[in-house]
């Protein structure tokens, strides 16, 4: 007993208003952040302005070619990163839309909300491989669920991943499918949130259904949709597993997306360089994107 | 009496199509549960008939056992093995480091918060050249740490568990303090188990998240025998066709049921999980 305390003492051999202290506990964390988030991006940066591929071991800079040469009009990378902005405008709308209608549908005093909470959510937590092996499956062209029973309605068999409109289509609808969990339930902790007082006395004011969505409900959530729609957005410029286990990026190059581009041109085609470069893009155009939600929707919300 | 048949109706309407669409985002999965336990010559006869007959599990045991394409069994391990080490040292580390973020003061700590708070927002592949040719010079590919290491340098943890920690009373903590507690100790005996609800949160998140991470494991893991399910999987797929969807079928749900089964169980832990994870800042 009179060891073990000495033991600890001994090791403890800062005191308790050592300015050190604190450091201490953030230590392994700090470590693990510095060597794995704040150097790589710095040499990320670097890289960027290099030659490098990973066959030869030289590196030189170049300065800023990598950048011009990805903004060369008609560069694979200006078409992948129009196809992502498309995806991105598509896509992020729609899951804020549904995320915020079906959270205040599933809010609502029904029969068995637990269960269509869970139905809705649950794709969410489904990982992107399983869920590119499933919609391949039912969306085939030939022996797919889908346009079995679209053939059975008499409607005409559709091509689905093989025709370029349809196939980004297909993209924004399985991530519909597969991220609306991850803005709707966000919603639905915001909307029980609400206190219900502040219905209950617009009620009593008169106002009607509109009105307290308009003025009570929207307000009070946009803390949440600021946070729903940075996070979509960031997520959205990064999609990856749905168009590579789907489409393939094809029908030629229409839903090939920045992602995938900078995949392949770092690590099957190796040039670092060029890829590194690629991400800083992606990089600033999300952070646009960013600081222009946080500008538009940020403000404190009183209780 | 007008009104009330109004509401009715519009009430009926409302759950119709409710109902509609929970079948429509639930079928996917019945699809592929069902698909799954079919034998393959069934999967693609017309028409197309949902209950297996017969009802069959050879298709997992094909999965489980034959590597063909991919070891699905050895992922399957791989996943769990990588998925646990991550959740435990992500709650060690991180609620250290939370502890002085809620608690003490000093000097650079509105720095650190910045710092962590603003990593949040960054996205993946801008480390991710860099991340790579860092475990590639360490010959450190295809090994579980090249999967947890970079999972630990997340703030996201630090950050929820600092916003739960700022919600516990101070008073439980000065009394082991006067009475001659070490900060640590006290950070030991005191706060962490009392940041469980937290803890639980954040292991399911974390649990969630390297679980299903596909673009750094397809990078850093070319060896059929050190992948984790998603990779697995799509190197799966291509060794089979299409008349063999029962078997892929059943690979595809192998991969997704534990984080299912998690998620039906805890769905409430996520939702207030989203909440405390400090939404409104």
């Amino acid at each position: 007993m009179q060891d073990k305390r000495r033991k600890t003492g001994y090791l403890l051999f800062l005191s308790d208003r050592s300015p050190l202290i604190p450091w201490l506990f953030l230590l392994p964390f700090l470590l693990f952040f510095l060597i794995f988030m704040v150097y790589p991006m710095i040499q990320g940066l670097y890289i960027s302005f290099t030659n490098y591929t990973i066959l030869s071991e030289r590196m030189s800079l170049v300065g800023l070619r990598n950048y011009l040469n990805l903004l060369r009009p008609g560069d694979l990378f200006l078409i992948s990163l129009g196809n992502t902005f498309k995806y991105v405008a598509l896509a992020v709308p729609v899951l804020l839309g549904c995320g915020l209608l079906f959270a205040i549908v599933v809010n609502a005093p029904i029969k068995g909300r637990m269960l269509f909470r869970t139905a809705l959510s649950a794709p969410f937590v489904i990982n992107v491989a399983s869920i590119a092996l499933l919609w391949t499956w039912i969306l085939d062209r030939e022996i797919g669920m889908i346009n079995y029973y679209f053939m059975k309605l008499g409607l005409p068999k559709q091509e689905w991943i093989y025709h370029p409109f349809s196939a980004m289509l297909v993209i924004v609808m399985v991530s519909l499918w597969g991220r609306l969990g991850s803005v709707m339930l966000p919603f639905l902790a915001g909307l029980q949130d609400i206190p219900q007082e502040y219905y209950e006395a617009a009620i009593i004011d008169g106002a009607s259904k509109w009105n307290l969505f308009r003025y009570i409900t929207l307000p009070l959530l946009k803390p949440i949709l600021l946070f729903a729609g940075v996070s979509q957005v960031v997520a959205g410029f990064q999609i990856f597993g749905e168009v590579v286990m789907i489409t393939g990026g094809g029908p030629g190059y229409s839903t090939r997306v920045a992602m995938q581009h900078l995949y392949e041109v770092g690590f099957s085609w190796f040039r670092l360089g060029e890829a590194a470069a690629m991400s800083w893009i992606l990089f600033l155009i999300i952070m646009f994107f960013t600081i222009l939600q946080f500008r538009y929707l940020s403000g404190r919300v009183e209780y | 009496m007008d009104n009330r048949v109004k509401y009715d109706i519009l009430y009926g309407i409302g759950f119709a199509f409710l109902i509609f669409l929970a079948i429509l985002w639930i079928v996917p999965i019945l699809w592929c549960l069902s698909t799954s336990l079919k034998l393959n010559e069934n999967t693609y006869t017309y028409p197309i008939t949902w209950i297996p007959n017969p009802i069959t599990v050879r298709n997992y045991i094909t999965v489980l056992t034959s590597g063909r394409g991919a070891n699905i069994g050895i992922a399957f391990i791989n996943s769990t093995i990588v998925s646990a080490l991550t959740i435990l040292l992500t709650l060690i580390i991180d609620s250290l480091a939370a502890y002085p973020l809620a608690r003490l003061e000093f000097k650079g700590k509105p720095i650190v918060f910045a710092i962590v708070v603003g990593s949040l927002f960054i996205p993946i592949y801008t480390v991710l050249v860099p991340r790579f040719m860092m475990f590639w010079r360490a010959s450190l590919l295809n090994t579980y740490w090249c999967l947890i290491f970079p999972a630990l340098s997340s703030s996201y943890g630090v950050f929820m568990l600092r916003q739960f920690m700022l919600s516990i009373p101070r008073e439980l903590e000065e009394a082991a303090l006067i009475d001659g507690c070490s900060r640590f100790r006290t950070f030991w005996t005191i706060i962490f188990p009392l940041t469980r609800p937290a803890l639980a949160t954040l292991s399911l998140f974390v649990f969630l998240s390297s679980w299903n991470d596909f673009l750094w494991p397809l990078l850093t893991l070319n060896d059929p025998t050190k992948m984790t399910l998603p990779v697995a999987l799509q190197l799966f797929r291509t060794a089979y066709g299409n008349w063999e969807m029962g078997t892929v079928m059943a690979a595809a749900f192998t991969g997704t049921a534990p984080t299912l089964i998690v998620y039906f169980f805890t769905q409430r832990m996520i939702v207030r999980g989203m909440l405390t994870s400090g939404l409104k800042g």
